[in-house]
């Protein structure tokens, strides 16, 4: 197990350098200069190319690249161009509020959809698995962001029982960090819950059927015990492919449900600094994304031994 | 054991348990008062960038040595006073008592005329002043002395212009880096100190009342008068979505919304402890800006058939709310600004008709040139522009190509000076704060400086004569003169094609008294009661 995981982390290290060059080359080919945001609508040609020359931007692709590479691989991502802070520190500021909107919709996910998946297959073609169904359709169908409005008005606005945007650091304290992320991580949630029951339904309906689960019912075993031992631990394998690459997927539509709900994580940063041309937050940001998908790819793959004893590395 | 009745009366006590704490601690004298800005603070430096959202800042931590009240008249605010030699060529302005920056050192001369030294290397009417100065310079501690070569009549508007790069003062050793460096460190003697350690760039922007602050007697006035602040804490939270601001306000989560999308405006109208005001009374001006450099717009008499062919209304009524919001405005400065004359009325006034306007194109000789107009889908105050103007040139019979991009992507292109067949453009649209063009030497869209002035390099010899003639002028029958040759100059060569003026909604809660609203937002003065 221990040399498959070295394997893979080496693994990643040409995935990681591959990511850099294309990063960077992409930012350098897109249309945008940040000199000219940074200069502001009054600006001369004279001014512009002087800040062009202060922030190093007119410096030739190699130039850069292999300054950018050099630093990064000693853990300097640069300095923002806008805000002139290091980009590590703006990450930094910007990691906790997204994991900890990704933890609490990831609890609300599997606590809802995994139950709903295993008691819409135990109930096949009855009214229960309809409603389940609908839930997963809708979940999928109806855009964040109206989910979003609409709970915040009826959650936050209509009966005051939650803050309609911001966010609390987990150092204040559990509940006022909890309160500010109920809303945002319920709406998100929605997305996930219908991915997770449908995928939990569809794996406990075959598993359900194998002649394993036909002989514990005939040995009298109950059928809780079979549905959410016996028949759940099998069907962990696909549901945890889906959980994993949910949580990849949920990057995406942090950025819309941070934005929405004002909440200072990565996928906010993401946005601004594009929409800026800030390239140095840019490449750190994404770099950093293309890690953590690596990582939860890797972490999946062991996982699959927990659940499953006859998968050996 | 839990009954029914304890149950019940936990669930009651909820929503007391969810109220945001900004609520709670609401009531106090002193307090935090919470703002939102119109946009993300992302660069600090209020003289290196034009951006109202630094300038209000800059207002915060920055002080100036003369300030303008409600009628735009300069007024001391650093400064005791100041005099002026008889040939009009040595300004001597007096510090006043008691000014400290917030590390503790006190204001001297020498900081002073270094930060003018270096506002006037950005700003257009600092450069105006730096063009007639010999040096800026410290007689003394106390005094500060411009010594120039030729007289220059606005000399105090320039020191006290409140907006697009005021002549902020900083420490010297801040004031002398190089201009196209931003300063990052935030050490002023305005009437808030920075919090740095609580800054987060897209989310939250902290200042701590100054106790050393000594402001002026008398009443506060704009960015002049007595900054008296009432709150300890002034939060700025960074809330990108519109519909959130809006609900933050109405939740009682925030205290003050610097605009308000027009969309949004009726929500708040209706929503009980909260008030809308109008932001700045003179507003933003809205112009079509031309590429001088290539064809058809090279030819005034182009430009011209399109100005008069324009009407103000559809493209006013496409970013704004209601009437209260919006202004014709027929000319080449804002409207209501000191010593502005409407003098566009009859150029541009009905009832012009679209046939004129084709028969003035074939005259001048259009030929069917792709205009290639530059348009932002991410700027909702701009975007509708693209489109009006689009279909009023095909109405014309030119061959329009209309190209929706992001805003980013605008900035970079709209520097091109290439022709359109090579990635140029023709038109692009844009807002000013009328008070950031309020006069010959400001106005960036009527100068004539050519390749080296703003994008679109319109080049005029004898605009840039009246200018100088302007700055030079002492006398106000003379001054006002000068302006209006200038205005009509432009008139006659249409730089730009004036859209009229916007005046922005902001939002407030209403125990808020006293909260002055100008060019930019200020949060001395105001009180919770």
């Amino acid at each position: 197990m221990s040399v498959y995981i070295a394997r893979r982390i080496l693994a990643t290290l040409p995935v990681m350098a591959f990511v850099m060059i294309f990063v960077f080359s992409l930012l350098y080919l897109a249309p945008g200069d940040p000199a000219a945001i940074l200069a502001g609508d009054q600006a001369s040609d004279t001014e512009i190319a002087a800040i062009r020359t202060q922030l190093g931007l007119d410096r030739s692709f190699p130039v850069r690249f292999l300054e950018w590479a050099g630093n990064v691989l000693q853990g300097d991502f640069g300095v923002s161009i806008f805000t002139r802070l290091p980009v590590s520190t703006m990450i930094l500021q910007r990691v906790e509020p997204t994991l900890s909107l990704m933890v609490v919709t990831l609890v609300m996910a599997i606590g809802v959809a995994v139950p709903l998946g295993v008691v819409a297959a135990h109930n096949r073609g009855r009214l229960v698995d309809r409603v389940v169904m609908l839930i997963a359709v809708l979940g999928f169908s109806v855009p964040v962001f109206v989910i979003g409005y609409v709970l915040a008005y009826v959650l936050a606005l209509k009966f005051h029982l939650l803050p309609v945007q911001g966010y609390t650091p987990l150092s204040e304290g559990f509940w006022p960090w909890l309160r500010n992320l109920l809303l945002p991580a319920a709406t998100l949630a929605g997305v996930y819950v219908a991915l997770i029951a449908r995928i939990t339904r569809a794996t406990m309906l075959e598993i359900l059927s194998e002649d394993y689960i036909r002989t514990a019912r005939a040995k009298g075993v109950s059928e809780r015990i079979v549905l959410f031992v016996h028949a759940l631990r099998n069907a962990a394998v696909p549901i945890v492919t889906v959980i994993g690459l949910g949580i990849a997927l949920m990057i995406s539509g942090a950025v819309v449900i941070e934005s929405v709900f004002a909440l200072p994580g990565l996928g906010r940063l993401t946005v601004d600094s594009i929409l800026r041309r800030d390239y140095p937050v840019i490449q750190g940001v994404i770099l950093i994304f293309s890690f953590v998908y690596v990582l939860i790819n890797l972490l999946i793959d062991i996982s699959y031994t927990l659940f499953d004893p006859r998968i050996r590395y | 054991m839990i009954t029914r009745r304890t149950l019940l009366g936990s669930a009651a006590a909820l929503p007391m348990l969810a109220m945001p704490s900004v609520l709670r601690a609401q009531g106090a004298p002193g307090g935090t008062l919470r703002y939102v800005p119109s946009s993300n603070l992302t660069i600090l430096d209020p003289v290196f960038t034009p951006a109202a959202v630094s300038i209000t800042h800059g207002y915060c931590v920055f002080d100036t040595l003369y300030g303008v009240d409600s009628d735009l008249k300069p007024q001391p605010q650093m400064a005791a006073g100041h005099t002026v030699s008889d040939d009009g060529l040595t300004w001597e302005i007096t510090l006043r008592d008691g000014l400290t920056f917030h590390d503790g050192e006190p204001v001297r001369a020498q900081d002073c005329a270094a930060s003018l030294d270096r506002w006037s290397q950005r700003d257009a009417f600092g450069q105006a002043l730096r063009a007639a100065t010999e040096a800026f310079e410290a007689k003394d501690d106390k005094t500060v002395r411009i010594r120039l070569t030729r007289p220059f009549g606005p000399l105090l508007e320039a020191i006290g212009k409140p907006h697009s790069s005021p002549a902020m003062i900083m420490p010297e050793r801040l004031a002398s880096q190089p201009i196209a460096e931003q300063v990052t460190e935030m050490v002023g003697s305005g009437p808030f100190r920075f919090l740095a350690d609580e800054y987060v760039s897209g989310d939250r922007v902290v200042y701590e009342k100054f106790q050393d602050y000594v402001p002026r007697s008398g009443p506060a006035s704009w960015t002049s008068g007595g900054k008296v602040v009432h709150f300890d804490r002034l939060i700025w939270q960074i809330i990108p979505d519109e519909a959130t601001k809006v609900a933050a306000i109405q939740a009682g989560e925030v205290d003050w919304i610097s605009t308000v999308l027009p969309d949004l405006v009726p929500i708040i109208a209706a929503a009980p402890g909260v008030e809308l005001f109008q932001t700045d009374p003179f507003g933003l001006m809205t112009v079509m800006r031309f590429n001088h450099l290539q064809p058809p717009f090279n030819n005034p008499e182009i430009r011209r058939a399109v100005m008069m062919a324009v009407n103000q209304l559809p493209y006013l009524q496409s970013i704004t709310a209601s009437d209260d919001e919006r202004q014709e405005c027929r000319a080449m400065f804002p409207c209501g600004m000191p010593g502005v004359e409407e003098l566009g009325s009859d150029m541009m006034s009905p009832p012009h008709t679209l046939d004129e306007a084709r028969k003035m194109l074939a005259d001048a000789g259009y030929d069917g040139e792709r205009v290639v107009i530059l348009n932002p889908t991410d700027i909702a105050s701009i975007h509708p522009h693209g489109l009006v103007t689009a279909d009023l040139l095909t109405q014309l019979g030119m061959n329009v190509d209309l190209q929706d991009t992001d805003w980013g992507t605008v900035v970079q292109r709209r520097v091109s000076k290439e022709p359109v067949e090579n990635g140029g453009w023709s038109i692009a649209h844009t807002n000013w704060p009328a008070i950031s063009i309020a006069n010959p030497a400001t106005n960036a869209t009527t100068r004539g400086i050519g390749q080296g002035g703003w994008w679109g390099w319109f080049e005029d010899a004898e605009t840039e004569r009246l200018v100088e003639a302007w700055l030079s002028a002492t006398d106000p029958a003379e001054q006002q003169r000068l302006f209006n040759e200038a205005h009509q100059r432009a008139l006659e060569m249409v730089p730009v094609v004036p859209l009229g003026q916007v005046f922005r909604t902001g939002a407030i809660r209403s125990d808020l008294q006293g909260a002055l609203h100008g060019s930019v937002d200020m949060f001395w003065n105001v009180h919770r009661t």
